[in-house]
């Protein structure tokens, strides 16, 4: 039926997310990705993972001592999360829902030492967006930490080129191999500012193009 | 100028996934009594949607599917009760209105469990028409739905919708590289591709042949033939010109590769060579074709024709004396899962046996 074969495809998507991704973005998602749970995660950490996905970072995580919790819309993606966690001896350590973002209503307040989200802001809409950043902020103990590394617009015009121009052959592959795109995240900082959390750290790769957030939920509160 | 690169843009990439915002939107002015209208966030698809409902007071609440239309996405796991959910409790939709039901569109069908819906946020999901343009009459018929606004439309709507971007990139494609091998064959090429897929487009219904590859090496052989005739007449030599020959069956061949797949609720020809060549192996790529076509367990069916109001394609032809679903029309099922998904009796599965040639 109807591009029926382009609906499969899609469906397939899950299982060859790993190596589109990587593809994307040039490997730089690895080192983002390790970076984030170096910095930000201790041993005994309760952490929640938006948007887990295949649970690369939640995998991460929980093999520096975290007991993660990680939610993802998509049961395929889990599916995968779950093999890759099998695969470990982390099972224990971590709990793996599907859901989607309205779901952190379930959470208690206060719940968590620290919210981190690799790569999925981009796949959100703006309103959840801001829906994700206020639960976090709830659920984050006071002098919590939320940390998001993802794809983000360049913030100059001649740098959005030049991004546009590297990244377009890309996109080409992993579109074929994915059929998806991603969509930088724009002024992400700003809404997590005002969410109300103070802003730690903020860094933009090379081209500008991969961002690097760290917000801390005030002490007192 | 940039009107018409528009245009182009707006035409040939629109079945490249394009996101519109998500959430709730009031059409006119709508009350706390007002119809809300579910759909996805393809913009090509909240365009329609918002045309069709001009003049209307209602809501439109549009979910996230990544940009995927509603169809596509609901078969591909992505617009799933996971996604209804997250935009009516995002949106509050609950303090906008005073009544608890949304009306979803029929061909998210496949995807979404609507039992889950309704416990996580306590709305009603009732299926809408396939098409946008149906709502009014729809709305006016106190949400009765006619069998027409449940079909999906293969007619010439469809055809003329699917004529650019379907063969667009498919013509550019093998016209690159004969512009780099062969640029003197380019203006035939050119010629023989729109004419093999206008023929194609045009009258599909009407070449023999069971299925779309069969039809399309049909017409082919009578273009060939036809040539061979002029040929003949002309300059009493069938013969001339045979490398056209060649040429026009591959040209029928690319034009009609997956003709069946796109222009009617027949099976891919593109997907089963896949299948038979092997690719099997590619994940959940392949599965669904394995399917088979539908099969009702009477033991467990209530009559209730959920199937009936789901199906596009009108397999279901009604309840029989015993208050039990009848498969009127097994032939045209294509296996889109909408019922299976549906039934609240698990009284649908599909049978387990393999496609046949043609099925
Ligand atoms: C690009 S992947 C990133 C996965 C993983 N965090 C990683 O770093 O590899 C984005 C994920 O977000 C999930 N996602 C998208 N929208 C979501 C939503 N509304 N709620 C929960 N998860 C969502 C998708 O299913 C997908 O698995
Ligand atoms: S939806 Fe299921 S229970 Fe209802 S009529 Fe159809 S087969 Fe029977
Ligand atoms: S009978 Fe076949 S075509 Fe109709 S809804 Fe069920 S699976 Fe789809």
């Amino acid at each position: 039926m109807s591009s029926y074969v382009y609906m499969k495809i899609l469906e397939s998507r899950p299982r060859r997310y790993d190596r589109g991704i990587a593809m994307l973005s040039f490997g730089q998602s690895e080192k983002a990705r390790k970076r984030l749970v170096e910095e930000n995660i201790k041993p005994g950490n309760r952490v929640l993972d938006i948007g887990c996905g295949t649970g690369t970072t939640a995998i991460l995580a929980a093999s520096k001592g975290a007991e993660v919790t990680g939610f993802d819309i998509s049961a395929q993606m889990l599916d995968v999360a779950r093999e890759k966690v099998e695969s470990t001896s982390l099972g224990d350590r971590i709990e793996l829902m599907e859901m989607g973002v309205s779901g952190m209503d379930r959470f208690a307040d206060i719940s968590f030492d620290v919210v981190i989200s690799t790569l999925t802001f981009s796949e959100l809409s703006l309103d959840e967006q801001a829906y994700v950043l206020g639960h976090a902020h709830r659920i984050l103990r006071p002098g919590g930490v939320l940390a998001i590394a993802d794809e983000a617009r360049p913030k100059t015009a001649g740098k959005r080129l030049l991004h546009g121009i590297v990244r377009f052959p890309l996109l080409v592959v992993t579109f074929a191999v994915t059929q998806t795109t991603t969509h930088a995240v724009k002024g992400l900082t700003e809404l997590v500012r005002s969410a109300g959390f103070h802003i730690e750290t903020e860094e933009r790769s090379m081209l500008g193009s991969f961002l690097y957030l760290v917000g801390r939920k005030d002490l007192r509160k | 100028m940039r009107a018409l690169i528009g245009w182009f843009v707006a035409y040939f990439a629109r079945w490249l996934p394009h996101r519109a915002p998500t959430g709730l939107f009031a059409v006119g002015r709508p009350g706390a009594g007002s119809p809300v209208l579910v759909t996805a966030n393809f913009t090509l698809t909240v365009k329609r949607v918002l045309r069709a409902l001009a003049g209307q007071d209602v809501w439109l609440l549009v979910a996230n599917s990544e940009g995927i239309n509603v169809w596509c996405a609901a078969c591909g796991g992505i617009l799933t009760e996971n996604r209804i959910i997250d935009a009516v409790k995002i949106s509050k939709l609950a303090e906008k209105v005073s009544h608890n039901e949304i009306i979803i569109p029929q061909l998210s069908a496949p995807g979404v469990d609507r039992e889950a819906v309704k416990q996580q946020t306590g709305f009603r999901c009732r299926f809408g028409p396939v098409y946008a343009r149906d709502i009014p009459a729809y709305l006016e018929a106190r949400k009765k739905k006619t069998d027409r606004m449940r079909r999906f439309d293969f007619g010439p709507r469809h055809r003329l919708d699917m004529f650019l971007p379907m063969n667009f990139p498919v013509y550019l494609l093998i016209a690159a590289v004969l512009a780099l091998v062969a640029p003197k064959q380019l203006a035939g090429f050119t010629v023989l591709f729109w004419a093999a897929v206008g023929i194609l487009y045009l009258l599909l219904d009407v070449i023999p042949g069971k299925t779309g590859w069969g039809q399309a090496m049909f017409a082919a052989l009578t273009v060939v033939l036809a040539w061979a005739g002029i040929n003949w007449y002309l300059w009493a030599n069938p013969f001339a010109h045979w490398g056209w020959w060649i040429a026009t069956f591959l040209v029928f061949f690319a034009a009609g590769f997956d003709i069946a797949g796109i222009l009617s609720p027949r099976t891919s020809d593109a997907e089963r060579m896949m299948q038979r060549l092997g690719f099997k192996r590619f994940g959940s790529l392949f599965v669904e074709t394995e399917r088979g076509t539908v099969e009702l367990d009477p033991v467990k069916c209530c009559g209730c024709l959920t199937c009936k109001d789901v199906c596009p394609v009108g397999v279901f032809s009604g309840i029989d004396a015993n208050k039990k679903a009848v498969i009127g029309h097994p032939e045209a099922c294509f296996s889109c899962g909408a019922c299976v998904k549906q039934c609240p009796e698990g009284a649908l599965a599909f049978a387990a046996h393999e496609l046949g040639p043609g099925s």
